[in-house]
């Protein structure tokens, strides 16, 4: 029996190689029907060491991203650990109906998605701005000297970072407001007004995050040739010329792919920051869904996982809605985007 | 023939007895190596337990050489195999090793699981029920139970069982938490007397805003009340707006005719409202109350010239290091205030309770559970206390030398403390706070007083000045929920209550009109949006329960 | 070029961006004085506010009770191990995956790109993960802090973007003609080529690794595998967000104190290897060497 099977696979082995072989030497344009397959067959064959390549990181993702994957049906059950993920109750769309019903449902997703516009709009182009700008710094000490400190901040914890923000910002003893009032502006209590609330988080973030955002387009920007910036000078062009026409073309591609991964994010407004700088007079803008989050963690002093994995799902089919349309429009637009 | 019917009886007492032994077997395999309950050590043979303890990192660098777990395990006769998490992850922990279907250690200890949480597992069979070992073989806490009904009462599931080893702790300094302290120098510098009044409070900030209470010769500089966001009982309310309608800086629930209802709807508290919003309007209460963080607003007490007249706050040492005393010697308790109603003055008060965030539990597969009890009973001895949180006897405290020396409390002193928390003698010796089980009045107030200690200062200023104001009837801080509200109430309570404290100070900041009777009206209108009946309604059930 | 040469237009340009830089500069290097300064400042004078950009009444105290606390040293030791390694899975695994990624005659590219992309916006939580290293039996195994987060796919995005835009579709042809595979292509055209990026690789990850502690609290419960960011984490009460503060005796307090004194120390032990991580990167901020034999 053995024997049999044995012969009857090398038979088969046997054909598909000359198969192969036949549509190897038959490559070429202007075949009818069967070209489809055999591309595809020819360009697995010539790519192989690229399939090769990718098998390491593709296992990993399988291992360590897929397979657990399964815990995000924890949303659609009534969470039990004594009967573990299988073991608990069905109960579909519940939790997520339970998190629309709420009263201020409305007011935290926009207060979350207004936080990231703002965030986004203006902290998004500082760092290009940044890089640019350091791009063109003759000297370069100075110009290595700015890039430590600016990204410096970044590794500051939130809760100092804060805790510098309260102190900078009282309306009587803080500098900022002294500062103005020198300048004959009254002092405002920037954290007791809401309406203060989404530029306050956002300057500080550019504060913080605009050196560490600016890193990767130098990276793009060191790899534009320097004879394009000599042969423009030549020809006459100013900085401001050259910058606009050689170096932010360059970095086009980053800019776009970037922008379309923090679209993509609108919604991961983080925890912590937020929940620092809120306080019971700007809650109107300071509410976003991490921090109901966590409030319900701690009222409730049992953790309720389904829940709050059903809200993290919720955020995360918005972000992928998002996605989907800054990826088209990208598409359209230009010739980057990430699929 | 006489002999059968003999052998047949002693057949059957021998049946008996051995049905009678059979299924608590286990019990009483343990119970043979257990030493009568109040004994030490708890076992006359070596047997081991395990652990899982929820640890201050900074308290214990070394397990295998720390005092208090070598100490306990010399004194009880039990080895002790320790694992040892984080406090806070001890819940988390739980959890996904239940879920993953792991063995858990036979005691989980010290931790952050709360009631809510013990019960749920308890009821599902994952923690052993624990009434009957408490009244047939403990000591320590059969003793306290039968002292302490209430904390009997709230140790109880709503299954009737108890599932939870609890902690339970009797601090004055905790229970009149939220306190009104005024700088008693800035009163005799501008020769006033302490208010007694809310109408005498108002003048005396105003006093303190006017002219130069402090002393050095700028009358602007001061700034009559102060409080800050993350502070402890730094809430805007409490002993201002008691004198209105009582305030408990929590849920904000008052008990009226047996039930618990809101005061946050009641004209009382807009009349409270309406007086804090004066303070505010008027630059007597400080405008930053709300955004300021503790460390922001700490300049105000310790630079060198103080500029904050009046705090709400639990400790001053919260606010200021215990190790300066010329920062907080000057502020005082101001004693509860009477409003214009004329009624009483009362106190904000929480009564002892058992902690609803944390216990102690005992894995219900274990075989040694009856062990087990014996060993968390004696966690609740004052022996256990003693080496647990403050050390070695006579190397980090010690009994009082001299027996006539009184203790804060004014009764004859307890302890006397050598090693103060944090001195480098006391590194890998103590397992803190979290360990404690049990806290009487004795340990804070029976400490030898000592000139310049800032607890017993701040323990001597409630003494004096708040008990015996506290209301009649509060809302207890443990009500057993029943199982299936559970979930509701937690999402009613969140939004509720951040409804609340949101709308007060909305108010207070006037960025809400007070005065408006329709702002007011549309306030109270927005409460059936957030279903506040619903509330109500499972809370008073389980009061009803509570009560039996 | 000297400044004095300049056009008109391009000295106007020059002294605007340089004072808005010099302005950024200053508004970033505040926080990083006061930090630093508190550091070496008695705590009375940090709490009466009286800090500002230099150290007052100068004290070492902070310093002092850090290195008195010796689990800290066991931290940097774990942390640069893990950094160093995991940085290293994590590079080779980003150009493993950024590279084919980057070749438009990749079969199935876009698939690809679905694959990975989707990992970023679905997980599975804390559970299955919490499972998946139980059943790998990584607890208190050092590849637990290396294994599971061993590639970010936002870095293999931005990998592949520069790789796109930066390799040159003829140098391929080229290499080809050669008989060059493509293995061979990476490792001698594409990677000298994209030095930037793959420095910029090692310093996103290596940042990763050195403040990482989520993992490492939940999976290692061994005290001498403790990385730093967690030893300083149990030191600093204040940086949990907890109101659990509350108890009822001197314990709160001195806490507090303590957490006082070492707030500012430990931050700049933490963050002074990673920032000092920054102009040694920046040296590789230089385009590739051109294969001249390539070009045109």
């Amino acid at each position: 029996m053995q024997r049999l099977s044995r012969a009857f696979s090398n038979k088969v082995l046997t054909k598909m190689k000359g198969m192969i072989g036949v549509m190897k030497f038959h490559a070429g344009p202007g075949l009818p029907k069967k070209s489809k397959l055999r591309q595809l067959l020819l360009d697995v064959d010539r790519g192989r060491q690229l399939y090769l390549l990718m098998m390491l990181p593709v296992a990993y993702i399988l291992i360590f991203k897929y397979q657990p994957m399964y815990g995000a049906l924890i949303a659609f059950k009534d969470f039990d650990p004594t009967a573990g993920i299988w073991g608990s109750t069905w109960v579909g769309l519940k939790h997520f109906v339970r998190f629309i019903e709420q009263p201020k449902f409305f007011q935290m997703v926009s207060n979350t998605l207004m936080l990231a516009l703002w965030d986004s709009i203006i902290g998004f182009p500082v760092p290009i701005l940044l890089a640019l700008a350091l791009n063109n710094v003759a000297h370069k000490k100075y110009k290595s000297f700015v890039q430590t400190v600016t990204y410096a901040p970044h590794f500051i914890s939130t809760v100092v970072i804060v805790g510098m923000l309260t102190q900078l910002l009282h309306p009587r003893m803080g500098a900022l407001n002294l500062l103005f009032q020198h300048f004959g502006v009254p002092a405002v209590s920037y954290l007791g007004k809401a309406g203060y609330f989404r530029p306050v988080y956002t300057l500080s973030g550019v504060w913080q995050n605009a050196g560490w955002g600016s890193i990767i387009y130098l990276a793009a920007l060191s790899s534009v040739d320097v004879e394009l910036h000599q042969a423009a000078q030549i020809d006459g062009a100013s900085i401001v010329q050259r910058t606009r026409h050689i170096d932010l073309p360059a970095i086009m591609p980053s800019i776009i792919i970037l922008l379309i991964l923090r679209i993509g994010s609108l919604m991961n407004v983080g925890f912590e920051k937020v929940f620092l700088m809120q306080n019971q007079l700007n809650l109107t803008t300071s509410e976003v869904i991490s921090t109901y989050v966590y409030k319900m963690g701690i009222m409730s002093q049992f953790p309720d996982y389904s829940y709050a994995t059903a809200i993290g799902l919720f955020n995360s089919v918005v972000n992928v809605v998002l996605l989907v349309i800054v990826n088209t429009t990208a598409k359209k637009a230009s010739e980057t985007s990430l699929w | 023939m006489r002999r059968k019917p003999a052998a047949v009886v002693v057949f059957l007492i021998t049946l008996s007895i051995l049905i009678g032994v059979l299924p608590t077997g286990i019990a009483s395999e343990n119970s043979s190596i257990l030493n009568p309950p109040g004994q030490l050590p708890l076992v006359n043979q070596e047997t081991e337990l395990t652990m899982m303890l929820g640890y201050y990192p900074f308290l214990v660098s070394d397990i295998d050489t720390h005092y208090a777990a070598k100490e306990i395990e010399k004194r009880t006769g039990i080895k002790l195999k320790i694992e040892l998490v984080d406090y806070q992850q001890v819940s988390e922990r739980v959890t996904l090793m239940l879920n993953a279907g792991d063995e858990l250690p036979d005691i989980i200890t010290a931790a952050r699981m709360s009631l809510a949480q013990i019960n749920f597992y308890g009821a599902k069979g994952v923690f052993a029920p624990l009434e009957s070992l408490i009244f047939q073989s403990g000591y320590w806490i059969k003793d306290i139970f039968e002292r302490y009904p209430d904390v009997e009462r709230q140790s109880y599931a709503w299954d009737g069982h108890i599932y939870v080893v609890p902690r339970y702790a009797e601090n004055a300094i905790n229970s009149y938490g939220a306190k009104l302290w005024i700088n008693n120098r800035w009163l005799s510098n501008l020769g006033l007397d302490m208010p007694a009044t809310t109408d005498e409070l108002y003048s005396v900030l105003k006093a303190f805003k006017e002219q130069d209470a402090n002393g050095n010769g700028d009358p602007t500089d001061e700034i009559p009340l102060t409080t800050a966001k993350n502070l402890w009982y730094g809430h805007v309310g409490g002993p201002l707006m008691t004198p209105f309608i009582y305030d408990n800086t929590g849920d904000q629930l008052i008990v009226e005719d047996g039930k618990i209802v809101p005061a946050y709807i009641a004209d009382e508290w807009r009349e409270g409202l309406k007086y804090i919003n004066n303070l505010y309007k008027e630059g007597l209460l400080d405008s930053e109350c709300y955004t300021q963080d503790t460390n922001t607003m700490k300049p105000l007490f310790l630079s060198d010239v103080q500029t904050a007249g009046a705090v709400l706050v639990g400790k001053m040492t919260n606010i200021v290091p215990s190790a300066q005393q010329e920062l907080w010697q000057d502020y005082v308790l101001v004693p509860p205030l009477m409003g214009p109603s004329g009624e009483k003055p009362l106190t904000c008060f929480v009564p002892p309770a058992i902690r609803s965030d944390s216990g102690s539990v005992i894995n219900a597969k274990s075989g040694k559970a009856e062990i087990a009890f014996r060993l968390l009973d004696y966690f609740w001895s004052e022996e256990s206390r003693l080496i647990t949180c403050y050390g070695e006897e006579n190397v980090d405290w010690r009994r009082p030398t001299d027996p006539s020396i009184p203790g804060v409390d004014g009764q004859p002193a307890f302890m006397e403390i050598l090693h103060s928390f944090g001195a480098p003698e006391l590194e890998n010796k103590l397992f803190g706070d979290n360990f404690t089980y049990f806290e009487t009045e004795k340990f804070v107030g029976g400490q030898i007083a000592k000139e310049g200690d800032a607890d017993q200062f701040t323990y001597s200023q409630v003494m004096e000045k708040l008990v015996g104001f506290e209301p009649e009837r509060v809302v207890p801080s443990v009500l057993p929920i029943p199982d299936e509200y559970v979930e509701e109430f937690n999402g009613l309570s969140v939004s509720i209550q951040s409804y609340v404290n949101q709308s007060k100070a909305m108010f207070v900041a006037g960025e809400m009109d007070i005065s408006s009777d329709e702002a007011w009206l549309a306030y109270l209108e927005q409460f059936d949006n957030y279903a506040l009946d619903r509330y109500l309604e499972i809370m008073n059930i389980a009061y009803g329960t509570y009560l039996k | 070029m000297r400044f004095g040469s300049l056009s008109k237009g391009d000295k106007v340009y020059t002294v605007v961006s340089n004072t808005l830089l010099f302005f950024l500069l200053l508004v970033t290097l505040y926080p990083l004085l006061n930090v630093l300064s508190s550091s070496f400042s008695d705590p009375k004078a940090i709490g009466a506010g009286r800090v500002a950009i230099f150290p007052v009444d100068f004290s070492l105290d902070g310093y002092r009770e850090l290195s008195r606390y010796t689990p800290i040293w066991v931290g940097y030791k774990n942390s640069i191990m893990y950094t160093i390694v995991g940085t290293f899975v994590n590079v080779t695994l980003t150009i493993m995956a950024a590279y084919p990624l980057s070749r438009k005659d990749f079969r199935g590219r876009g698939l690809f790109i679905v694959f990975f992309a989707f990992t970023m916006y679905f997980s599975g939580g804390m559970i299955p993960s919490y499972m998946l290293i139980r059943n790998l039996n990584l607890f208190n195994n050092f590849w637990v802090m290396v294994l599971p987060g061993a590639l970010s796919v936002y870095n293999v995005i931005i990998t592949r973007t520069y790789f796109q835009s930066n390799i040159p579709d003829s140098f391929l042809e080229a290499a080809r003609l050669d008989g060059c595979t493509d293995v061979k292509f990476l490792t001698q055209v594409a990677i000298p080529l994209s030095t930037p990026i793959i420095a910029v690789n090692f310093l996103f990850y290596a940042v990763g690794h050195w403040n990482a502690f989520f993992d490492a609290m939940l999976y290692l419960s061994d005290t001498k595998m403790k990385p730093l960011q967690v030893v300083l984490r149990d030191i600093l009460i204040e940086s949990r967000i907890s109101a659990d503060f509350n108890f009822d005796s001197k314990y709160a307090e001195a806490k507090q104190s303590i957490a006082e004194i070492l707030k500012y120390s430990t931050i700049v032990a933490s963050t002074l290897p990673v920032m000092l991580m920054y102009p040694f990167v920046q040296k590789y901020f230089i385009k590739g060497i051109m294969l001249g034999g390539l070009k045109g």
